[in-house]
């Protein structure tokens, strides 16, 4: 069952509330994870992960909760093999956090990045070398 | 949940929905006891019947069995954690941990095969290897190499301290009376005097298996936090 957040902020002009689903900011996180190489989500691109999943997968890999007007975040991604690995959970954290507060407003407090597999060239789901 | 534990599952509830059906109905008064007992009396005591009764008990009974050992799957995974600051924390998980130490070992083309534990701690991970090496290297020799570069590439690639490598080296193909080798190996200078040491001390006469302890005098620069390394290794 997604929960709600309501936007602070944006309710002081209008009468009325402005609340977003922790599913939708599953997907933000989810789609912010686009635009770094080397990181999937599951077995799959973060965007190919994004489309072709139901909710309860996206919420099975990325995390949302929301304890007193913070969002909390954790993700589970592959990463290719190769690559440093703390180096490239801190872009992923980064690139979280500034695409959640940039979207919908809402202060970010933590990222917390489980890297569950690391997936080797052979192994990549086509498109991958496109970028 | 698999699909033979859905199945286990659908027959217990229509098996338990039949049973509260016929405890109602006798409840209510539709049906007596004796009307039952004389519906199982009349039934036909020929083969066909023993036959059904059978693989309806035996049915009951592995399904029983089978829920009464079922547990919850286990979600969580086994991780470590790698870095923890303001932002948030950064895990990895064992079984990544796990490749990244099989890609260092099979690095190697004196080994076979292997396997490999990761266990982690509090402070790392100890690394569990067991290598299947062919007959005539140095085994000492290839075990240490193996040891230090386990522990450079994990910390390299993973940034997570390795505490304890713990291998065990076992015989690829074991030499029997059709594939003993026709010439002995070459034996390297550099290696003799070290095996003969470690021999001295170590062998356990009458047993085939032998242990030789390793102190690690130089720990590798990139794990601060390691204040001991030992490896044990095993030949066996």
């Amino acid at each position: 069952m997604s929960e709600e957040m309501k936007i602070p902020g944006m309710n002081e002009e209008f009468p009325g509330e402005i609340k977003i689903s922790n599913d939708v900011i599953a997907i933000i996180a989810g789609m912010a994870l686009c635009d770094i190489d080397g990181v999937l989500i599951g077995d799959k691109l973060p965007i190919e992960f994004i489309d072709r999943s139901n909710a309860k997968n996206i919420a099975r890999s990325i995390k949302v909760e929301l304890k007193e007007g913070n969002v909390y975040v954790s993700i589970n991604v592959s990463m290719l093999f190769g690559i440093a690995i703390q180096a490239k959970s801190k872009e992923v954290q980064n690139a979280i956090k500034n695409a959640i507060q940039t979207m919908t407003g809402l202060n970010v407090a933590r990222v917390d990045v489980t890297i569950l597999q690391l997936t080797f060239k052979k192994d990549t789901p086509k498109g991958e070398n496109k970028k | 949940m698999k699909f033979i534990d859905r199945l286990l599952l659908l027959l217990a509830g229509l098996v338990f929905i039949a049973f509260a059906g016929l405890f109602a109905v006798v409840v209510i008064g539709v049906v007596s006891i004796e009307q039952i007992t004389a519906v199982i009396q009349s039934t036909p005591r020929g083969w066909l019947t023993v036959v059904i009764m059978s693989a309806l008990v035996c049915l009951l009974l592995f399904v029983g069995i089978k829920l009464l050992f079922m547990r919850p799957r286990k979600d969580k995974i086994q991780s470590c954690l790698i870095n923890n600051d303001e932002d948030g924390e950064i895990f990895i998980s064992v079984s990544a941990i796990d490749n990244i130490v099989k890609m260092a070992i099979l690095s190697f083309p004196d080994v076979k095969n292997l396997k490999v534990r990761i266990k982690a701690t509090r402070t790392g991970v100890v690394v569990f290897g067991k290598i299947f090496a062919p007959v005539g290297i140095n085994t000492p020799e290839l075990l240490t190499s193996i040891k230090s570069l386990v522990k450079q590439f994990v910390e390299e690639k993973s940034g997570i301290c390795v505490d304890q490598i713990r291998l065990v080296c076992v015989e690829a193909a074991p030499i029997t009376v059709s594939n003993r080798p026709t010439e002995l190996p070459p034996v390297s200078k550099k290696a003799q005097p070290e095996a003969e040491a470690t021999a001295e001390a170590e062998v356990i006469y009458g047993s085939n298996e032998v242990t030789i302890k390793v102190e690690d005098a130089a720990p590798a620069a990139a794990a601060p936090i390691v204040e001991q390394d030992d490896t044990d290794i095993l030949l066996g």
